[in-house]
């Protein structure tokens, strides 16, 4: 057997082998001196949630359904939709809140978001000189162009774009399908003027540095890095890089799904291009009194339909048709899902179950 | 002979937990055991035993050869508050395994009455030395009182807290310092979704901070 | 307010013959605030000298009222929450509180799933126990080198975590039915090459420590613990198979599909605190073998059970426990469902290391003071488990 000392000595063999070998082997020396060198983050790295926008910060995929905020676990999202000058929801967010105080980064908003409107940012130099209102992140803060999601998570953004490209796709043929008058389409593209109420966001954007920089890729970010954390303190605000403004046609693949921002004007009685064809008050932007017009004569489940929000958002669990149907046959008792219809369509619904002897 | 009897098992079936009930209501007379289901899918259903006799059947399962409960894994409260015309109770629930057969669980439910004084339940330390620091802290969170617990004090809340927070209609105080967070109107709006802190409170806490 | 031990037992010394020095007992505080508790745990010691005459463990400064948070939330949203019990190994964590409400569910998980959940959580023991054996270490005084070399080996493996399921130690990856997220070939490529390197970082690791004459001094006969007080005291784990109690909970139970891979259950006979180190080793050298039969035989296939619901996931009424092999011991949740099966109306977690702490003063009596420290660092406790 061994000496007494002997596990001793060879413990500090050991020891020595891995202090010498530290300036050799690049496994025995595993530290990075940041912030001069910084790791490269994996692909599915995640610290706080953004908001996508596709081309400006107007064409928001966001609708303000509020299943996010419903289930953050932590409830560190505060959401207002946001509304016209008479009260009908726009399908946007007027106040979207995130304290990432409060925010334990579990991702949950991100896998219940029916629109991919909301992801998970890999940024985690979030540092503030305040404990309070300045770890809030706003609408403005919160937005970040598709382009920037494209580079931070190339495999996951080109699944997302592939299947928003898909959906679009589909709706568009349906409504082709639908209605042969194309004179009616053009009418209802987001290239319309916008209201004039609505005050476009100005992202306050990090600093980027141009790739024709002289400098290496690393020197690069760590610059970005610097200033960014630079500008955050007050100075210095770079303007959002946006595309031609939005008089340009925008491409049909990112907004067709978004064709109801533009508001109906109130000539628009008559039902136009309908998205689907059996459903004439599937319009997200008709108003409520409108789209019960248009189902007054049919069955229940359809005047159910119709006074849902029209939007498919799966807050309630179903797409809106879906829970008119559960409704109508009694599998589903409860009739205050339909977190963007809020309390119109809940009271709606009461009537007409009410009406229709069900209780 | 011991397999016929009661077999060994990880999971219990119907059949197995009806024979267990019989046999341990064989063993301790006067012991009045009911069966509580579980879902299908989880195939747990567990023992009602009145509080009288909860310190003999539970001594029972430990001792008998074809059961040798020496493992005492889980003891857990849970409120149920009074609904329709049914009283509420407290209930303790033991999960009981077996090192030496590998065998297992037969889960002991208790029940115990809410209010505070008449919240009293034999306490199975004497049986197994785990459950000692479990039931502390049903006492500590629910106020269900061990009879027969070594030590039986608060293990989780400090020494002089008031009340049992885990209780179903526990009240938090609202006497406690607090700093306002940025997100004032969040909270204010969380009170209707059953939130924690009313908004009246947080206008009050304001005006006592000013 | 620390209620004075001294006054229940009277500890007067019987004085010696004449001419001795007379001696009192001494009552120390050991934490809240010290680097060696693992946390913020205090022991309540009564010393005769240097020799610990009682001891009471006082714990719940990191009571965060974790399960009565499960109550207000739906079943998804407590898995976030349940990562930060046991901080260290959130993959198993995650597990067995998947596995239970699955159990209460009836919710089967595709077979891929299940060896992806096995991969990962005999990951978080290989990390769980090299970070264990280096903090035991640090409590011996052995200034941070052990700890540092298996941390370094714990960095490949939370990389690994980051690139799975994006966090490194709130990983927030399973769900009820399977896994958020599947591996990839490259990920599998990073398990496979974590799992064949680990053995000779595990040599170099014993090399260092096994035979070592401080640890073996320090730590042999000491902090004992009799197999049948471990039964007894509903210990798990490690610490009690270092006590020779043959109960794993992954042979007996055979949860997921661990009952198609060879392994052994490694047994103490002593139970003192050298058994209770060398056992994590031995352990450890299991899971790497778990990991070779469960990387090299892992099927195609789907990652989750398609027909669970991410929201509006309800659950029949009912209550049920489910328990997994943690890498501390026996890791269960206690279900309850009742109402609209909409959220939990009980929410209990059987922590592995709030009920090891159960004879801590039964093994620390007669030690000395400094074996207090090294016989807490052996249970290997995590204060977010101990006090949720």
């Amino acid at each position: 057997m061994g000496f007494l000392g002997k596990g001793l000595l060879e413990g500090m063999a050991v020891t020595a082998r891995n202090f010498i070998g530290s300036y050799f082997d690049k496994d025995r020396l595993v530290t990075i001196q940041y912030p001069e060198e910084r790791m490269e983050l994996p692909e599915n790295s995640r610290t706080f949630p953004f908001l996508v926008y596709d081309g400006t910060p107007e064409h928001l995929r966001c609708t303000a359904c509020k299943i996010c905020e419903t289930e953050c676990p932590p409830q560190c999202i505060y959401i207002v939709m946001d509304r016209d000058e008479k009260g009908k929801p726009r399908q946007r967010p007027k106040v979207f809140d995130i304290d990432i105080s409060v925010c334990m980064q579990c991702q949950i908003c991100v896998e219940v978001c029916p629109f991919d409107a909301i992801k998970m940012d890999n940024d985690y130099e979030k540092s503030q000189y305040g404990r309070f209102n300045e770890l809030v992140e706003h609408l403005p803060d919160l937005l970040k162009r598709n382009e920037y999601y494209q580079k931070i998570k190339p495999t996951e953004a080109s699944e997302v774009d592939a299947k928003l490209k898909a959906e679009a796709e589909k709706k568009a043929k349906k409504a082709a399908a639908a209605k042969p008058a194309v004179a009616a389409q053009p009418t209802r593209a987001p290239a319309a003027p916008k209201p004039a109420a609505m005050p476009a966001p100005v992202p306050i954007m990090k600093i980027a540095i141009p790739d024709d920089a002289p400098f290496t890729a690393e020197q690069r970010q760590w610059l970005a890095g610097f200033l960014s954390g630079l500008g955050a303190a007050g100075g210095v605000v770079a303007a959002p890089v946006t595309p031609a403004p939005s008089q340009a046609p925008v491409p049909a693949t990112t907004t067709a799904p978004r064709a109801v921002v533009s508001t109906p004007t109130p000539s628009e009685t008559t039902p136009t291009a309908a998205p689907a064809g059996d459903w004439p008050w599937h319009d997200a932007g008709m108003a409520m009194a409108q789209r019960m017009d248009l189902a007054k004569d049919k069955p229940l489940a359809d005047k159910l339909m119709a006074a849902m929000a029209q939007t498919d958002c799966h807050a309630c669990g179903y797409d809106c048709r879906g829970y008119a149907d559960a409704i109508a046959s009694s599998s589903e008792s409860d009739l205050s899902l339909c977190l963007p219809g809020e309390a119109e369509t809940a009271s709606m619904l009461e009537k007409l179950m009410k009406e229709a002897g069900k209780p | 002979m011991v397999a016929s009897r009661c077999g060994t098992r990880s999971w219990i079936t119907m059949e197995a937990i009806e024979k267990i009930k019989e046999v341990a209501a064989q063993a301790v007379a006067g012991a009045q055991i009911e069966i509580v289901n579980s879902t299908p899918a989880a195939a747990q259903p567990s023992l009602l035993v009145d509080r009288e006799h909860i310190y003999a059947v539970a001594k029972f399962f430990k001792e008998d050869p074809c059961f040798q409960m020496d493992f005492c894994s889980c003891v857990t409260g849970v409120d149920y508050l009074p609904k329709d015309d049914k009283p509420g109770y407290i209930e303790v629930v033991y999960h009981l395994y077996s090192v030496a057969l590998k065998q297992g669980p037969i889960v002991l439910k208790v029940r115990a009455p809410r209010e505070l004084e008449q919240c009293r339940v034999p306490s199975l330390t004497p049986l197994w030395r785990g459950c000692e620091f479990q039931e502390r802290e049903a006492y500590d969170l629910y106020g269900v009182k061990f009879d027969g617990h070594p030590d039986l004090r608060r293990i989780l809340m400090w020494d002089e807290f008031k009340d049992h927070p885990m209780r179903k209609d526990y009240v938090p105080p609202m006497d406690y310092e607090w700093e306002p967070t940025a997100h004032d109107d969040t909270l204010a709006r969380a009170e209707n979704t059953g939130g924690i802190v009313p908004p009246s409170a947080i206008e009050e806490a304001h005006k006592a901070k000013k | 307010m620390i209620q004075s031990l001294t006054e229940e037992k009277s500890y007067t010394l019987t004085p010696g013959p004449e001419g001795t020095i007379e001696t009192q007992t001494l009552e120390v505080s050991i934490g809240p605030q010290h680097p060696s508790t693992h946390g913020v745990f205090r022991m309540d010691v009564v010393l005769d000298g240097e020799t610990v005459v009682k001891l009471k463990p006082v714990m719940g400064y990191l009571h965060r009222n974790h399960e009565q948070l499960a109550e207000k939330m739906a079943w998804l949203g407590s898995m976030p929450y349940t990562d930060r019990l046991d901080y260290f190994n959130s993959m198993t964590n995650n597990w067995a509180y998947a596995l239970s409400v699955e159990k209460l569910a009836g919710i089967k998980v595709p077979e891929r799933a299940e060896y992806i959940r096995v991969i990962v959580a005999e990951l978080t023991r290989l990390q769980n126990h090299a970070s264990a054996i280096g903090f035991l270490l640090q409590d011996l005084g052995a200034w941070g080198t052990p700890l540092l070399y298996a941390f370094r080996e714990r960095e490949k493996i939370l990389d690994l975590f980051e690139a799975v399921s994006g966090s490194r130690m709130m990983c927030n990856y399973m769900r009820f039915g399977g896994v958020r997220v599947d591996f990839d070939d490259k990920t599998l490529a990073a398990a496979r090459e974590i799992t064949t390197r680990f053995p000779k970082f595990l040599d170099e690791f014993e090399k260092l420590l096994t035979e070592n004459e401080v640890l073996l001094a320090r730590c042999q006969k000491i902090g004992i613990l009799p197999r049948e007080l471990a039964i007894n005291s509903s210990i798990t784990g490690p610490m009690a198979r270092a006590s020779g109690v043959e109960y794993d909970v992954r042979k007996v139970d055979k949860y997921g599909v661990y009952g198609r891979f060879d392994f052994r259950i490694p047994l103490g006979d002593v139970g003192d605190v050298y058994d209770r180190y060398y056992i994590r080793v031995l352990e450890m050298r299991e899971s790497v073998k778990i990991l070779e039969q469960a990387l090299h035989n892992i099927p195609q296939g789907p990652h989750i059970a398609p027909e669970v619901k991410l929201r509006n996931f309800k659950i029949p009424n009912g209550d049920g426990y489910g328990r997994i092999e943690a890498p501390k011991g026996e890791l269960g949740f206690y279900l309850v469902s009742a109402g609209d099966g909409k959220q939990p109306h009980r929410y209990h977690v059987r922590p592995p290391s709030f009920i090891n702490l159960t004879i801590l003063e039964d093994m620390c009596l007669g030690q000395k003071v400094a074996d207090v420290i090294i016989i807490l660092g052996s249970v290997d406790i995590v204060l977010g488990e101990v006090d949720r």
